[in-house]
């Protein structure tokens, strides 16, 4: 269950340009979560229903303010797994788009002069930390990215900013 | 472009920082561990608190006659025991020992909604001050018993609308520990931690979680009911004015069953993590307990009405009833097979984590018989409302539930605290443990099937020998309990630092015994590598 590739690279030969998508680990997808919710509520719907028959009508509001319950933290948990990050590379600029659904902050910098910064952690166990920089201008990329995958993206930024 | 390679320490600040200080780390806190903490303090004090009213209730069972309490506040102790037990004891320290192990089981940082968390855990201590006051109020707390039936519950003075007032509480708190259980274990798990990949615990933890949401609502229900029935003048349960007694009793025990699997379920996923430590094997069938532990929570859905044969019933549902309720003995057989055979051949060790889960497979399973005696509906018959009941079910929920979380805590207290027990203590807590729950819960299988009805503080001359040794095994009992707080406390103070493994070989049985010990105030900062977890046994 869930898909675990968090960083996506697509090369588009004929723009010249290179798209680096970065997300955070949801073990969940959208999809799966909506069927989590329809077998909850189909079970609590049951239950509730089956109580209502035989006279006790009271369990229903019970079970339909906890199945809101269920979908609204779930609703809440998946926003935070919707954070998506842009990464646009072309011949002159390196843009970094930061957003859930749709870009929210933009950041971009000239690819000539773009420092990548790569500090490692001095505490055995803490994350590294990846940002692009530039004439004090910084923005921190990956953060929520596994530490191998952290490198992996650090290693592939050096050799297309080279 | 250039790339710059450093070391920066403050550039860490923001992923660093340890627990606030003082009372209000404790009040405003959203770390899994500090309400995992929170959750099993709780569970601690409110297992000495229940357990102070069951030695209430074993003092005047000393002896036929009555000699301390009068028989109202007898009612009133057998409840709020049962109550404090179930809801203040067993399932918080279930809900600690979740919040503590999940995140660092499946490799997330936290549980999915850091701040509900908080709340779920600070629902627990003003219930319960507000289930203890009940016992000051006018007519005293409520003294129907744990099941609260009608109309006996209605005669309750004052108390009764706190009684159901605490029991909502109780349930909003249980069930957002149960959903955020769900959520955190859905969609946090770290990559490559697949659903078959998970540790037994978090999958007895998940199943569990959805019989909370599934039952929760129709216990809350049924007792608002008792609530209009008492004070709207609705007549749910009330057969003066059409309504049905025993309809409520449908309903407390549709949520009472899964109830009791509720409190049993992670007792199995504990079991299951330590036997395959000791025994240094991989666990047995790994595929079939998580198979069978859902079946299990399927099927207590369906038996509901075992509890209620004597109530009138037709033939064919107390034959429907008592076949279902057979056919529990399949999955719980299945596990208990199974632990045995990840014991055969192994490296046994017998430290006091171990010598607690071999306990709980033996007591457990004799519970279990006494459980397949008693669905069958012409023998319950004789059984119902005996001390017979009485012990079936402390088999079950003492050396099962209770003896798992005193497992748990012995396996897990030096990953918590970076500090080794007192191995010596612990053996010491376990013999006197194990002895004494036998000579207190044995002998009440005699009285209850020579007939000695439960919840009652006086009884006839000819029980008095078998209620005496029962009294006594349950004092050596509670006062066992303080070695047990005692090796907390020392374990907490200070001694020989465990090492992050603490267990030879623990590493391969799970993710939390790559962290340090104690762990890191932020467990998983950086996920667990893939290769980890597909190590994983």
């Amino acid at each position: 269950m869930g898909v675990n590739i968090m960083v996506e690279s697509e090369h588009d030969a004929d723009k010249g340009e290179k798209t680096i998508i970065l997300r955070p680990n949801g073990s969940l997808s959208r999809r799966q979560a909506l069927a989590l919710l329809a077998f909850c509520g189909l079970v609590m719907g049951a239950v509730g229903f089956f109580c209502f028959l035989v006279g006790a009508w009271l369990v229903l509001p019970f079970s339909g303010l906890e199945w809101l319950l269920l979908a609204y933290c779930l609703h809440l948990s998946l926003k935070q797994s919707q954070q998506r990050e842009v990464i646009i590379i072309t011949d002159s600029l390196v843009q970094v788009e930061k957003g859930r659904y749709r870009p929210e902050q933009t950041y971009q910098f000239q690819r000539a002069w773009v420092m990548l910064d790569w500090m490692q952690s001095p505490i055995q166990g803490r994350p590294s930390r990846l940002a692009l920089k530039l004439h004090g201008k910084e923005v921190e990329i990956g953060r929520f990215l596994v530490e191998s995958e952290r490198q992996a993206l650090a290693r592939e930024l050096k050799v297309l900013l080279g | 472009m250039s790339v710059a390679t450093h070391d920066d320490a403050h550039a860490h600040d923001h992923h660093d920082h340890g627990p606030a200080k003082g009372f209000m780390r404790w009040v405003t806190t959203t770390n899994h561990k500090d309400i995992g903490t929170l959750y099993l303090i709780t569970g601690l004090i409110m297992f000495f608190v229940g357990g102070a009213m069951a030695l209430v209730i074993r003092a005047e069972l000393f002896e036929p006659g009555l000699q301390y309490v009068d028989p109202h506040f007898f009612n009133q102790m057998t409840t709020l025991h049962a109550l404090i037990m179930v809801f203040g004891a067993v399932m918080p320290a279930f809900a600690g020992l979740a919040n503590w192990m999940i995140p660092m089981m499946i490799g997330a940082p936290d549980m999915a909604l850091p701040r509900m968390n908080n709340w779920s855990f600070w629902l627990l201590p003003f219930s319960f001050v507000m289930l203890a006051s009940t016992l000051f109020m006018d007519g005293g707390a409520a003294a129907a018993g744990w099941t609260l039936y009608p109309p006996l519950v209605l005669q309750t003075g004052n108390a009764l609308p706190f009684t159901v007032f605490t029991v909502h509480m109780l349930g909003m708190s249980s069930i957002m520990a149960a959903i955020n259980i769900i959520v955190t274990v859905f969609n946090m798990r770290a990559p490559g931690m697949t659903m078959m990949k998970l540790p037994l615990f978090v999958w007895t933890w998940v199943i569990t979680a959805f019989l909370l949401i599934a039952v929760m609502p129709v216990f809350a229900g049924a007792v608002t009911m008792l609530l209009t029935d008492k004070f709207f003048g609705t007549s749910f349960f009330n057969a003066a004015g059409g309504g049905d007694p025993v309809l409520y009793q449908h309903l407390f025990w549709f949520f009472g069953h899964p109830e009791v699997y509720i409190l049993i379920l992670p007792s199995f996923g504990i079991i299951s993590s330590i036997i395959p430590t000791f025994s240094r094997k991989p666990l047995f069938g790994y595929a079939s307990m998580v198979y069978a532990t859902s079946a299990i929570g399927l099927l207590s859905f369906i038996v509901w009405a075992h509890h209620q044969y004597t109530v009138g019933m037709p033939l064919a549902g107390e034959l429907y009833f008592t076949y279902a309720t057979m056919l529990i003995a399949v999955p719980t057989g299945v596990k208990v097979f199974n632990w045995l055979a990840t014991m055969w051949k192994g490296a046994m060790t017998f430290e006091t984590p171990m010598l607690f889960a071999i306990a709980f497979v033996v007591l457990f399973t004799m519970g279990g018989f006494t459980g397949l005696m008693m669905s069958i509906s012409p023998a319950d018959l004789q059984y119902h409302d005996t001390y017979f009941i009485v012990a079936h079910f402390h088999y079950v929920l003492v050396p099962g539930a209770v003896f798992a979380l005193f497992a748990a805590t012995y396996y897990w207290l030096p990953k918590w605290t970076g500090h080794m027990y007192d191995e010596r203590l612990g053996q010491l807590h376990f013999w006197l443990t194990t002895i004494s729950v036998n000579i207190c819960f044995f002998p009440q299988h005699f009285v209850g099937l020579a007939g000695m009805p439960r919840r009652i503080p006086d009884y006839a001359v000819q029980f008095a020998e078998f209620n005496a040794m029962s009294s006594v095994g349950a004092f050596v009992f509670g006062f066992s309990q303080l070695i047990f707080a005692y090796v907390i406390y020392k374990a907490i103070q200070g001694g020989e630092k465990a090492t992050s493994e603490v267990w030879e070989g623990a590493e391969a049985h799970g993710l939390e015994w790559h962290l340090s010990s104690p762990p890191p105030y932020h467990s998983w900062t950086v996920a667990p590598e893939k290769e980890i977890i597909s190590d994983l046994h």
